[in-house]
């Protein structure tokens, strides 16, 4: 067990699976403590008895992020039980039907900006106000490289994830001098259990793995790793970036 | 084990005690790399090297022209010699001459354009045709916030900037297939002497862009340091093409 995150509290939302199961993980081998939250608990605890089982400290929360009540009752409940949330990650995200504009439904629509956009908001609202309170600390937002480029067939996806980038910018500057610290990372396409489940066709799945000049997918170790840089003490004075780890697709 | 352990790398502009070169060196060396510290001024560059020496043996100062075809030919050759291979090369050289576009010469643009961006050329083309041979590579070039927005009396500097954000792009998409990842790294106010001298002769300029910094700091060259060391591991073995910027907030306000 390594110490870069000793006597930390970290929350990582979307822990029990993909992205969010890798930053868990990294975090708790780094020496964070860390509370899982997911909206399928049995998979935050699965997450959380791995870690423990590698001699690392997590809990598991149940949580539906679009439901705003529900976040600031679970984070609530959160920094009271640990007295503080150093390091967030906010990392639910779900995809969307593969359609063009004009054949999107509406209840794809409320159901995608629901999790991907005002879960987010309803998370960092949450982690901000326990953090001002403390007067530290280091929000990641996993947004995508489709926070930056657009791909046919998601538009609603695109949409949510814009606004991700928008509330991490507009978040960063308002609260740079309170000693908060809110950054995203845009993953490219990533093997994770939501990328699998979206993209079955294997065309497309060709067509995907070769908008990466590295021509592979990356995995949620690679996106941790990120996560475990911006969320350190080594990125003091990084704020409002949005770092693409996406084998070359944005650089395109 | 070490984040750079047993990694060789070559980090140009490393003369400045007070840099942002010689701080990378400090801290890769740290990590267990093997480092090849290269500057035009073979005197500091010599003194640095003896600095970083006390701390560690695997520390080779190397003094050359970046702006000259050859004298990288050379340098790598030394390299290859050595080691038979490069891991890492950070093309960190650059200069700045602060001044309004109608007061600058030819010279002035010249010699920006010279160092910053035929250097970053030179040392992007040949570096990587030595990390070809171990199809592995982390080529890290020093932009800068000026690379992404417009700053009054940069115009010549801002131009070589914003060539090595886009260069660097291109040379990503080319060397993926070849295991070699090509970034960026823009910071922002960082207290360097470059940045002591542009604040001396920008004046009002330099103290309005700095009151725009989100929080209200400059950064210290070690805040750019561990970029490159995140850069320059396995750590960021999905990361190319990309662009890592430390200052404080400015561009996303």
């Amino acid at each position: 067990m390594k110490s870069r995150f000793k006597s930390k509290v970290a929350i990582v939302t979307g822990g029990g699976s993909g992205i969010g199961q890798g930053c868990a993980k990294a975090l708790a081998q780094q020496g964070a403590t860390v509370v899982v939250v997911d909206a399928n608990i049995n998979n935050a605890e699965k997450v959380t008895h791995s870690i423990s089982e590698q001699g690392g400290s997590a809990s598991a929360v149940q949580c539906d992020i679009s439901n705003a009540e529900a976040v600031n009752q679970a984070f609530h409940n959160i920094a009271n039980e640990h007295g503080s949330i150093d390091l967030a990650v906010n990392s639910a995200g779900i995809a969307c039907p593969n359609l063009f504009t004009a054949d999107t439904q509406e209840s794809d629509f409320d159901r995608v900006i629901a999790v991907n956009l005002k879960g987010i908001w309803a998370c960092m609202r949450a982690e901000l106000q326990q953090m001002l309170k403390q007067g530290s600390g280091s929000i990641v937002n996993i947004a995508s490289t489709m926070s930056l480029r657009v791909h046919p067939g998601n538009s609603l996806y695109v949409a949510s994830k814009f606004g991700v980038a928008g509330l991490t910018r507009t978040a960063a500057v308002e609260y740079a001098e309170s000693g908060i610290r809110v950054n995203a990372i845009c993953p490219g396409s990533v093997h994770t259990a939501m990328f699998s489940g979206a993209v079955t066709d294997s065309k497309e799945f060709s067509v995907l793995k070769s908008l990466h000049p590295m021509n592979r997918l990356g995995t949620p170790e690679e996106i941790a790793n990120a996560v475990l840089w911006l969320s350190s003490d080594e990125a003091s004075f990084v704020t409002g970036a949005l770092l693409a780890v996406d084998g070359g697709w944005t650089a395109q | 084990m070490k984040r750079l352990q047993g990694k060789v790398a070559l980090i140009t502009g490393c003369a400045s005690p007070n840099g942002i070169g010689f701080a990378i060196a400090r801290l890769f060396s740290a990590e267990g790399a093997r480092v090849f510290l290269a500057d035009i001024d073979t005197d500091s560059l010599t003194a640095r090297a003896s600095e970083l020496s006390s701390l560690t043996p695997e520390i080779y100062p190397l003094s050359f022209d970046i702006t000259a075809d050859q004298a990288w030919q050379d340098a790598l050759g030394t390299i290859d010699a050595h080691f038979g291979r490069l891991d890492i090369l950070v093309n960190n050289a650059g200069i700045l001459i602060p001044r309004l576009l109608q007061e600058s010469t030819l010279e002035d643009w010249s010699a920006q354009l010279d160092v910053n961006l035929l250097g970053t050329f030179l040392g992007t083309k040949h570096g990587a045709n030595l990390m070809r041979r171990h199809g592995t590579g982390s080529i890290i070039n020093i932009s800068s916030v000026a690379g992404l927005i417009g700053v009054p009396t940069n115009s010549a500097y801002s131009a070589t900037k914003g060539g090595i954000r886009l260069f660097s792009k291109c040379a990503a998409i080319e060397l993926a297939p070849a295991g070699i990842r090509v970034n960026t790294i823009h910071p922002g106010f960082i207290t360097t002497d470059i940045q002591i001298a542009a604040q001396k002769s920008m004046g009002d300029d330099y103290q309005r862009m700095l009151e725009k910094v989100p929080m209200k700091r400059s950064g210290v060259v070690d805040d750019v340091a561990y970029s490159a060391v995140y850069l320059a591991s396995d750590e960021s073995n999905y990361v190319t093409g990309s662009e890592l910027v430390i200052d404080g907030g400015l561009t996303a306000s």
